[in-house]
């Protein structure tokens, strides 16, 4: 295994894990989200200029949260209620134009696109542009360049790359920043408040380490 | 907020003067080590006497305690052996250190230091972060049409698009020059905003046992310490604009330049503005009777008052001139292209008074107004950045109609706004709303000549909403 495998593994699990935490609260999910903080941890996540909301996110993760509160949170901020949503978290509310039609549109284009990636979204499943739905992409994307780097097969684990950079440039690159402002603006709850913090920064430096890596890549 | 001093403790000979300087053995070998200290300050200030430090490692262990790398100050004293001028350095970097507010996830740049190849090491290589500008949206004014950024950035990673400013991260090498060139104040680069540049100046300054200079030099390049000046780093000399010269004058500095880098393989290749501003601030500072002052480095007129706050923000550059006029009392003039502030003339045989160029004004210096069915366009000397918008905008530009001169002119400062162009507005005759300017009606009457003349007393009469009527 070289520590390329391992970086792509480690952005695996933090794709995953904001994903998870940008889902409804159950106490089931936050447990597992207790218990991934610490394998993530090992990586040398402080490399990267988001480790300090990373570090800030986990405090709030450590701290007790009710989850009743959370819950009640998550549905003020991102559900739909009568005086419409402070911060919908798909990417179609801030992409699409405001027309009939355009919004399924924008959907099948975006499913395609995970067509093109050997992915299809189940029925039961979160929007394809939902935020945890996203995020799930990259995460196997970035599964699929680890165990390409395991396997030696350099060639796909570059080719991967380099769909990882375009996936996150097209999409998460785009409307994130938009989101999480919507989100401090609506006033969040400190777990809501470091999570679209993390998601933030995360995705502005993948957007930017990816394409800074592909660009000067030349054996990868 | 706590701003800790770090040390490098391996040179017995570091002439560091900072009581409270917490040493750290081997940080210039191990940047590491910093996380074995116990200590979690707000902000720091990282004193290396190696050209050879790992800055990837050193952000890394700044991170790993809590603190942001783009706001931490880190000098190299290898070249230094002037221990007060070192005193003077360190109490400005911590000033700086704590003025630094925080910094967005758009703010940090990676940045690969060679190709990324697998070849010669099997591990990812860690990349450095450099501090990049981002623009606020909201007080962008390229909704009005600005694209002051996009005329200066010498990448062209700015672009104007239907309203909007995009910007190209990857294209941007950070000079800073679109930070004091925008009109608004939109761009910040967080490393080097003016109350960092302000904290540093006057801790330099009044840190200093006798009086020192203050050196703007360039953060890539390497300019050897001298004796008597206190350096400050910026992003690259030439985003330096002449009020900011002027203003550490005010503050009491003895001398004041910025340092053309002389790198000839630098892309941003700025040299000759650096030179020019130096050469404005020279002229005025001749005018006012400090050239001796500013050429030798000696000693000058500590009896000068400084124009209060936010010195260091580019649109207070008209304060700053006319405090320097209060200070000396004396009036000047100084004619330059890239002067920051200018003085538009109008064409008022030419001008058709539509107003365009109020509309683009970034900073109002332009401003229509209508009254009593005259229709004017004044003009405040004090608000206008010489950003030449206003020409670029103006439908009548190839006759002349408006035109701006880089001109520091204090006795237009003083003046105030003042009307450049009036005129009467036609109305229409059937319910009296203003249809436009006379002047712009002559013009169009100019250009549709004598066989539209019935189209012409149409529009001369009718507004739009009453042209359809009998």
């Amino acid at each position: 295994m070289t520590e390329w495998a391992d970086e792509a593994r480690a952005r695996q699990g933090l794709y995953r894990f904001i994903g998870a935490a940008l889902l409804p609260p159950v106490r089931g999910r936050l447990d597992l989200l207790s218990s991934a903080f610490g394998i993530l941890d090992e990586y040398d996540l402080d490399k990267f200029p988001y480790f300090i909301a990373w570090r800030n996110f986990v405090a709030v993760l450590d701290s007790d949260v009710l989850l009743e509160d959370l819950g009640i949170e998550y549905v003020r901020l991102f559900g739909v209620g009568f005086r419409g949503t402070p911060a919908m978290p798909a990417e179609s509310n801030y992409r699409a134009p405001n027309r009939d039609g355009a919004v399924a549109s924008f959907i099948a284009s975006l499913q395609a696109e995970y067509r093109s990636m050997g992915l299809t979204s189940l029925a039961s499943a979160e929007a394809p542009d939902h935020i945890a739905t996203e995020l799930e992409v990259m995460s196997y994307l970035c599964g699929v360049e680890a165990d390409a780097r395991e396997s030696g097969q350099e060639t796909l684990a570059k080719d991967t790359l380099e769909v990882e950079s375009r996936f996150v440039r097209r999409h998460l690159g785009v409307w994130i920043p938009m989101f999480a402002s919507r989100v401090l603006a609506a006033n969040p709850a400190p777990f809501y408040d470091r999570a679209s913090e993390l998601v933030h920064a995360f995705v502005i430096h993948e957007d930017d380490y990816l394409a800074a890596v592909v660009a000067g890549s030349s054996e990868l | 907020m706590s701003t800790t001093v770090f040390v490098c403790g391996d040179s017995p000979e570091l002439p560091i003067t900072t009581p409270d300087a917490v040493v750290v053995e081997g940080l210039c070998r191990d940047p590491g080590l910093l996380r074995d200290r116990g200590t979690h300050p707000d902000r720091a200030v990282v004193v290396l006497h190696s050209e050879s430090f790992d800055l990837s490692a050193l952000q890394k262990a700044l991170r790993s305690i809590g603190i942001d790398p783009l706001g931490a100050q880190v000098l190299d004293v290898s070249s230094d052996d002037d221990p007060s001028a070192l005193s003077c350095q360190v109490e400005g970097l911590k000033q700086r250190a704590s003025a630094f507010a925080t910094s967005a996830p758009e703010h940090a740049k990676p940045v690969f230091s060679g190709a990324v190849t697998r070849r010669g090491f099997l591990r990812p290589p860690t990349p450095t972060y450099v501090a990049v500008p981002r623009v606020d949206d909201s007080t962008c004014a390229a909704g009005d049409g600005c694209r002051a950024c996009v005329d200066v950035c010498p990448q062209d990673a700015y672009q104007w698009s239907a309203g909007r400013i995009v910007y190209d991260k990857d294209a941007c090498v950070p000079c800073g020059r679109c930070v004091t060139s925008c009109p608004t104040g939109a761009i910040e680069n967080p490393a080097a905003t003016p109350a960092m540049i302000d904290a540093q100046v006057r801790a330099a300054i009044n840190a200093a046992e006798k009086p020192i200079g203050i050196r703007f030099v360039c953060s890539r390049g390497s300019v050897d310490a001298k004796s008597g000046w206190a350096d400050i780093s910026v992003p690259c000399t030439s985003m330096i604009p002449a009020s900011w010269l002027l203003a550490c004058r005010l503050l009491g500095a003895s001398c004041v330049k910025a340092v053309p880098c002389g790198d000839s393989g630098c892309p941003i290749d700025g040299d000759s503005i650096v030179t020019e501003a130096n050469d404005i601030v020279l002229e005025i500072l001749a005018q006012t009777g400090f050239e001796a002052a500013m050429v030798a480095g000696e000693p000058a007129n500590d009896e000068v008052e400084h124009a209060g706050t936010n010195m260091f923000d580019q649109r207070n550059a008209a304060d700053i001139v006319l405090a320097l006029v209060a200070s000396t009392g004396t009036n000047f003039t100084v004619e330059s292209e890239m002067a920051q502030l200018g003085i538009v003339s109008i064409d008022d045989t030419t001008c058709t008074l539509c107003g365009q160029c109020a509309k683009i004004c970034p900073t109002n210096a332009l401003r229509e107004s209508y009254e009593d069915e005259i229709i004017s366009i004044s003009f405040d000397a004090k608000a206008c950045v010489n950003c030449r918008q206003c020409v670029a905008e103006c439908p009548e530009i190839r006759r002349g109609a408006i035109s701006v001169r880089g001109l520091i002119d204090t006795r237009r400062l003083a003046a105030g706004r003042l009307a450049l162009n009036e005129g009467t507005v036609a109305s229409c005759e059937i319910c009296g709303n203003a249809i436009a300017p006379a002047t712009m009606m002559n013009r169009i009457g100019d250009l549709l000549g004598e066989e539209f003349q019935d189209t012409m007393k149409m529009l001369e009469t009718r507004c739009l909403d009453c042209r359809g009527r009998g």
